[in-house]
């Protein structure tokens, strides 16, 4: 027998333990964000809002006013919370591993805002192009989301030899030119300019229907789809590309694919939402810290958490300040800037190298 | 089963690889030899499909390049010689990794992959690390996973021959572990596949071997069983060093031993 070393690793297999644990907690989280955002809100808060879609009879109190605000206003923000909350973690999952980079989210390296930017671009000057409908903003979104990633790439030195400190400078540099141009366009857009720029830049769910909903949740749905129906390959991809390539993926034409639902994913949830930041790099991290790095368990964890999180950081928006509604955007850059800050502390050596 | 025909590979103006003509059959285990630079990674990284070349690869008569990656990775494993960590991955999760490509293209359902891998924990002494990261092992363990997820990729139940390669797979091993390492390597390379390594350890290359090949500046020096092309004067014009080569105390194989430079130390 060899001699044993000092370091006596764990005989039980505590990460699967863990793993279970996680997805318990998150899934109690999950509940109680989807009480809140059914029950609560400026019009009534009622815990028996949560039944008046499937009450048949008479409930004290709730009027038919109030079962109009939960199946028409407070219904379809949740899904779309749920939805892009979902997407949006997927994203930075994949784009962290696809650039080995723990710091890569669309928010911070520009996807997001390119997304935005063709958005509004859309919005403003679709009508003089015959591009009117959700579906041009949607796929407007798109195409921006997918010219701010290949951008980026191309800044940063493509993906083979990315530096960290020019991918987050390549973000910051677009992120300032898109918020520019959001700006101008959004006084090409609308005479209530400052309100658009605001939906834009810090995004919000609110003033969402069923109506807006089909286009941008059909592009959530379909990347988040890939996302999951692909994660042991993108777990594969931790190990490197060469190493991803000796596993039978074929490389190059995977980070392609990964790109495009990225684009997807983030380009289907900005056309409805505006820029939400942080969500994309701090949920990740948050699962990597609860279960471990491999993808398989870190993306549905992502997923869950995602979705719980970004649903309550909408409450939160409609609550703090009721009547009035803060931009989404603040609630999360307050939650995830400290932790980008942190993380930044963390990497710095190698933010030098 | 693996031809190869005319290999040259440049890097910058330098050539590398020059001119290599060469045909290895499965059931052996092959060892690159020769000294620091002389192509032995850059030829292995070649059969790996990662560099250009010109010439031909052919695996099984078909060309390197017309080889899907998919269907490439259920017949040919790749040992890298710095490898790759990947934190807060567990060494089961790693040695898994070997069989994506099963579960990708047959379906192998995921508690199938699993029992292979922890099968193979066993043989290379990792089981009490099966749910350690792999950030905390040391470098000879880390080494061991990684033969590990090879020999967990190139498990199957389909007939044919497979191809592991290696470069220097027990560079950070400790004896007891080399031996260990060498063994697999050999019992995969008998049960009627191919293996190509790098080994610096010439004893080691000498002992386990069934061939051995000789490079210098690129160029193929000799090539046949370690008895045959492991001569004194050989390998002396080899690694442009002084050798002599003696039979193994015990065993039928020759050893070889490097002069001291300068003489060797007092005893």
């Amino acid at each position: 027998m060899p001699i044993s070393m000092t370091y006596n690793p764990p005989q039980a297999n505590t990460q699967q333990r863990r793993y279970r644990y996680a997805l318990l907690m998150t899934l109690g989280l999950l509940v109680l964000a989807l009480v809140l955002a059914v029950s609560s809100g400026p019009v009534m808060s009622d815990w028996r809002l949560l039944l008046v879609s499937w009450w048949p009879g008479e409930l004290n109190g709730i009027e038919p006013i109030h079962r109009a605000v939960v199946a028409e206003i407070r219904l379809p923000r949740l899904v779309l919370g749920l939805a892009v909350g979902m997407v949006l973690a997927q994203a930075g999952t994949t784009m962290q591993t696809l650039c080995r980079n723990p710091l890569a989210d669309p928010g911070l390296i520009g996807i997001s805002a390119g997304a935005a930017l063709c958005a509004l671009f859309v919005i403003a000057f679709g009508s003089q192009l015959g591009l009117v409908g959700d579906i041009w903003v949607t796929l407007g979104a798109f195409v921006g989301a997918l010219g701010a990633t290949f951008l980026v790439y191309r800044l940063a030195g493509g993906l083979r030899g990315m530096n960290i400190a020019t991918l987050i400078l390549a973000g910051v540099a677009l992120n300032a030119l898109a918020g520019a141009l959001i700006g101008l366009f959004s006084f090409y857009a609308d005479d209530e300019a400052l309100r658009l720029m605001s939906f834009w830049q810090m995004g919000s769910l609110a003033g969402v229907t069923w109506d807006n909903l089909p286009f941008g949740l059909l592009a959530m749905g379909i990347a988040s789809v890939a996302f999951w129906w692909r994660r042991h390959a993108i777990n594969a991809l931790l190990l490197g590309e060469r190493q991803a390539g000796y596993l039978g993926i074929s490389v190059v034409s995977f980070k392609r694919e990964l790109v495009i639902w990225v684009a997807l994913g983030v380009g289907g949830a900005v056309a409805l939402t505006g820029m939400i930041g942080f969500i994309g790099l701090v949920i990740p991290h948050i699962a990597r810290l609860l279960v471990g790095a491999s993808i398989i368990r870190v993306m549905p964890l992502s997923m869950l958490l995602g979705a719980s999180v970004l649903v309550l950081a909408d409450w939160l928006a409609r609550m703090l300040v009721a009547p009035a509604e803060l931009p989404i955007g603040i609630i999360t850059a307050l939650l995830g800037a400290p932790f980008f800050i942190v993380l930044l502390l963390k990497f710095k050596r190698r933010l030098h190298a | 089963m693996l031809d190869i025909h005319g290999v040259s590979i440049d890097r910058g103006d330098k050539r590398v690889i020059d001119d290599i003509t060469m045909r290895l059959e499965a059931g052996q285990l092959v060892a690159l030899i020769g000294e620091n630079g002389a192509g032995k990674s850059t030829l292995l990284h070649a059969f790996a499909g990662d560099i250009p070349y010109a010439g031909t690869i052919d695996l099984h008569g078909r060309n390197l390049s017309a080889w899907r990656a998919a269907q490439l990775a259920g017949i040919r494993a790749v040992m890298e010689q710095h490898a790759p960590v990947a934190q807060g991955m567990t060494v089961l999760e790693l040695v898994m990794l070997g069989r994506f490509w099963a579960q990708q293209t047959r379906g192998e359902p995921e508690s199938v992959s699993g029992d292979i891998a922890k099968r193979w924990l066993q043989p290379l002494n990792l089981t009490q690390f099966a749910h350690t990261h792999i950030d905390q092992l040391s470098g000879g363990e880390l080494q061991r996973a990684h033969l590990a997820r090879c020999m967990a990729q190139l498990e199957t139940n389909l007939p044919g021959e497979q191809l592991l390669l290696a470069d220097e797979p027990t560079a950070a091993l400790d004896i007891h572990h080399q031996h260990l390492a060498l063994h697999q390597l050999r019992a995969f390379a008998s049960a009627g596949n191919l293996v190509l390594t790098v080994m610096h350890d010439l004893n080691l290359a000498m002992s386990y071997a069934d061939t051995v090949v000789l490079l210098k500046n690129g160029q193929l020096h000799g090539m046949g069983k370690s008895r045959d092309v492991c001569t004194a004067v050989a390998l002396s014009a080899l690694y442009e060093h002084p050798m002599h080569v003696a039979q193994h105390p015990a065993l039928s194989v020759p050893m070889v031993f490097a002069e001291p430079k300068g003489g060797a130390v007092r005893q």
